[in-house]
């Protein structure tokens, strides 16, 4: 982390507001990343963000500046949306979830952004049998890019429980793709 | 037809907008709550000084309290001092039997008063018997109160 960095977090640290709307600013888009793939919903995605940075705002004087601030904010946001997940009641994915899954898999351009809306709906399709801890686990390490590190950090789980929920996320997806008729 | 790992690695590549980022951040910073002070952890010595005092403040005030406490057995004290003082050792001469009938006696009364009465006593050779009369009279003012 540079001079700069650290001495925005230790201004945060004495409660300055306005260093904290810099850091607002520079971490929301990952805090929103991870919380609508884990949520597959938009909104909630967003109540997210604000609990977490809420939450980093409180607690931001136990955060060690020596340590990446990412990955702090990434185990709240985390933990989070566990917390949502097992909260909120199970939904089955929507006739339009897989249309749009299909679609996506069968699309010739591949370097089309998708719209959240679609973003949302494939992610809800492929994810949906999956448990919330095999879900963050292959959220930060397949669609994050996040090293089994910085996983293992995140999570508090060990390298071989790292390993096997992302196989079991991975081999439980080619199977729901399978059954879409895509092997 | 893509095959799944395929799909899977090409959906990792795609990211999710954050459409108006300003307005979300406003709305964080709108939300933010007041920090509370942090409170200082309080070291493992504190914590027993603290709970060895409050011990010792509370064996204290029971000590106080059973000292202070009017004695239920102060008649059968008094009739000891009476009875020892009538009955006591040839040998002792009347200045020991005084003192140690009043010393008896001091334990065993608390008001001021009654002690500084007792000081009025001589310790001369017919103090015992002027002892005796004056514990009688005590015990007899003491009943009357």
């Amino acid at each position: 982390m540079d001079s700069l960095a650290i001495d925005i977090f230790i201004r945060c640290k004495e409660g300055d507001r306005g260093a904290f709307r810099a850091v607002v600013q520079n971490y929301q888009r990952l805090v929103f990343s991870l919380s609508i793939k884990m949520l597959a919903d938009e909104d909630e995605a967003k109540d997210i963000v604000q609990e977490t940075f809420i939450r980093v705002w409180q607690s931001i004087d136990s955060y060690d500046v020596r340590r990446s601030f990412a990955t702090w904010i990434y185990a709240i946001a985390s933990r989070l949306c566990l917390d949502r997940i097992k909260s909120k009641k199970h939904t089955a994915p929507l006739p339009q979830d897989e249309l749009a899954l299909q679609q996506f898999a069968s699309e010739a351009d591949n370097e089309r952004s998708l719209e959240n809306r679609e973003y949302v709906a494939i992610v809800q399709a492929l994810t949906e049998k999956l448990s919330p801890k095999q879900r963050l686990v292959f959220t930060l390490c397949q669609l994050e890019g996040l090293s089994s590190d910085e996983v293992e950090q995140i999570t508090g789980l060990n390298a071989r429980q790292v390993k096997s929920n992302l196989y079991e996320a991975r081999q439980t997806i080619r199977e729901q793709l399978k059954n879409l008729g895509y092997e | 037809m893509n095959s799944a790992d395929e799909i899977i690695e090409r959906f990792s590549r795609q990211q999710p907008t954050l459409d108006n980022p300003d307005l979300l951040t406003d709305s964080i910073m709108r939300n933010l709550p007041d920090r509370r002070p942090r409170t200082a952890k309080l070291s493992p010595l504190l914590l027993v000084l603290r709970v060895a005092s409050s011990v010792a403040a509370t064996w204290f005030i029971g000590l106080y309290i059973f000292i202070n406490m009017p004695s239920e057995s102060l008649p059968t004290q008094e009739s000891y001092v009476h009875n020892n003082a009538r009955n006591s050792d040839t040998q002792l001469c009347g200045t020991v039997k005084v003192m140690f009938a009043k010393f008896q006696v001091i334990n065993s009364l608390n008001a001021d008063n009654q002690r500084a009465g007792f000081s009025m006593i001589k310790f001369d050779s017919n103090a015992e018997n002027q002892f005796i009369s004056t514990c009688t009279q005590l015990n007899i003012l003491r009943h009357e109160n």
